[in-house]
């Protein structure tokens, strides 16, 4: 295992390294830092696994360098303790308050810290690998090819990103990205990746063909975004996503088969809602994006009886029955049913329900 | 000292258990090391566990010497024993002390009259004003610094001259009470006691120290000592 990085940020140079040898002994690797200002730096160069910070210093004090890291994404989420001479409550409850995971009082027993840092280093890793599996398991879901990658060489995938080019997990470790796509694609991707390693860009997308598991060639979108530094490189997040055809085409289908509903004036029955909400999950899939935005939309816009009306409605229920167990009339619940359609777009109340299960507002 | 106040009082001992902390700490951490790891130490870690403890060792003792001095000479029980001293001979003993934090530099230039210069004053005393100037133009200023000597009628003057930070103009009237340190130098270690204690071992002596400074440009600490012998 990797000796974990321990940044000590102290001003008086005899405790650094007395801390640093202390630290050393018990098989921790160590970076000391005599300022506040130089500890931010190498907060951010070193990526250490926890932060040791005396609280009294000039003109950064610990308080400062506890702030200014916590706003950062990169260093917002490695455990910081305090090293403090104060030993009045009022002071360790103030640092306690900000969010500091612990409190060492000067004079101090080595045993104490030592237990201090190995238990919030556990807990770190913890939550580390929890959201490490979560990750994993949303990377696993997405039917989007995501992967990792330094702009050449490619270190992490998800499943779908090895079935879309039919390649196995070893293949693409000895290949580089230039090498998945043609020349031609790749130069229009190549200054926007360097710009993205180099922190002069934030992100970008591109349309982009490659040759995918069929042997055909397919467009897709390149979204790329800087992940993480390691060992002085960027990690860059790589994602494509198939170019929206299909999307479309399932639309059409979803269209006639609304068609047929109207004409054969079905109502949908729990069971049927179910299968078409199955069916539809699948081609919602291919743009979660655009289904969010829309859901956050509806809900903010319907009302809470139209939401009754609708919950009901989907349950196939005739609009005598909703009006009465909503205790409105016929002409009410009609009102509610054509402000539904009105508000999601839709022509007829089959639609209605069919959008509100595509988009998750109701419950079957 | 004044101990008038409470609140003066209060800033003192604050004062007291800041400054003594930090080398206790020093000192408690690397005795423990020592204590359960000395076998698997290496003899490089080893010496340097045992000079930090000396370090802080230091620390301590100098810091409860310069306290105690300030009480003496608060209380009027500062005494000087005069005797012949050879000037340059003091100075050099100063500059080869080995706890001193410019022990071993090759900044200090000192510039004195060739033939020896014999003056009767308390060595002690004064070798306690050199060493706390010195300190401080060693400490706040990372260039050469000269230290002049020179003797008028029954006058010794010596020059300490820096090129370093420099004190602010709207601070220098607090640069000799104790624990008063100078904003633009509180990121550097110190308690804050050196100029008092250089001070009032000047007051003494029959003598006075005149700091002239010029922010970031440096600073010239002037000490003149008036003889007894008139």
């Amino acid at each position: 295992m990797n000796a974990k990085k321990i940044l000590i940020i102290e001003d008086d140079l005899a405790l650094g390294k007395t801390l640093r040898n202390v630290l050393k002994i018990n098989d921790y690797e160590v970076d000391l830092a005599e300022s506040g200002a130089e500890g931010i730096q190498k907060a951010y160069e070193y990526c250490p696994d926890l932060i040791l910070c005396d609280i009294n210093m000039k003109p950064i004090d610990g308080y400062q360098v506890y702030n200014i890291l916590k706003d950062s994404a990169l260093t917002s989420r490695i455990p910081f303790i305090f090293i403090t001479g104060r030993s009045q409550l009022n002071d360790i409850r103030f640092g306690l308050e900000l969010g500091v995971d612990d409190y060492i009082v000067k004079p101090f027993d080595n045993q104490d810290l030592l237990k201090s840092i190995k238990v919030r280093l556990e807990k770190y890793e913890k939550l580390v690998n929890i959201g490490k599996n979560d990750y994993k398991a949303l990377l696993n879901l997405s039917p989007n090819g995501v992967f990792v990658f330094d702009g050449e060489t490619i270190y992490e995938t998800n499943q779908a990103f090895l079935n879309l080019l039919g390649l196995s997990e070893a293949e693409v470790k000895k290949i580089s990205f230039n090498q998945l796509i043609s020349d031609k694609e790749y130069q229009k991707v190549e200054n926007k990746i360097m710009k993205c390693a180099n922190g002069l860009l934030g992100n970008f997308r591109e349309e982009i063909e490659l040759k995918t598991a069929s042997g055909t060639k397919e467009k897709f979108v390149l979204h790329v975004s800087p992940s993480q530094k390691y060992n002085g490189f960027t990690l860059l997040i790589g994602l494509l996503a198939p170019k929206e055809q299909e999307g479309e085409s399932a639309q059409l289908e979803y269209k006639k088969l609304v068609n047929i509903l109207e004409e054969e004036k079905i109502y949908i029955s729990g069971n049927l809602a179910n299968k078409l909400h199955q069916a539809f999950d699948a081609s919602v899939a291919h743009s979660p994006h655009q289904q969010s935005t829309s859901t956050m939309v509806a809900k903010s816009v319907f009302s809470k009886r139209e939401q009754e009306v609708l919950n009901l409605s989907c349950k196939g229920l005739p609009i005598k029955i909703i009006a009465d167990q909503l205790s409105i009339s016929d002409r009410t619940v009609e009102k509610h049913r054509a402000s539904l359609m009105e508000k999601t777009g839709a022509k007829n109340i089959v639609e209605v329900i069919i959008y509100a299960l595509k988009n998750d507002l109701v419950e079957i | 000292m004044e101990y008038s106040s409470d609140q003066n009082i209060g800033q003192i001992i604050s004062s007291l258990s800041h400054e003594l902390r930090t080398p206790l700490t020093i000192l408690s951490s690397n005795l423990q090391l020592l204590k359960s790891s000395n076998q698997n130490l290496d003899p490089i870690l080893r010496a340097e566990t045992f000079q930090l403890c000396e370090e802080a060792l230091t620390a301590v003792s100098r810091f409860l010497d310069d306290i105690h001095f300030i009480n003496l000479s608060n209380k009027n029980e500062l005494k000087q024993t005069p005797q012949d001293v050879d000037i340059n001979q003091l100075i050099a003993k100063v500059l080869e002390s080995k706890n001193t934090c410019f022990y071993n530099s090759n900044r200090i230039h000192v510039f004195s009259p060739s033939e020896a210069l014999v003056f009767k004053t308390d060595e002690t005393l004064l070798t306690k004003v050199i060493t706390n100037l010195l300190s401080n133009a060693y400490k706040f200023s990372a260039k050469e610094i000269a230290l002049r000597v020179s003797n008028g009628a029954n006058q010794l003057n010596i020059e300490i001259q820096d090129q370093g930070v420099g004190i602010p103009a709207d601070q220098i009237e607090f640069i000799f009470m104790p624990f008063y340190r100078c904003e633009n130098v509180k990121m550097l270690s110190g308690t804050g006691l050196g100029l008092s204690v250089a001070q009032k071992a000047a007051n003494c002596l029959n003598g006075e120290i005149i700091i002239d400074s010029t922010l970031s440009k440096g600073t010239t600490a002037k000490l003149k000592i008036l003889s007894d012998e008139r």
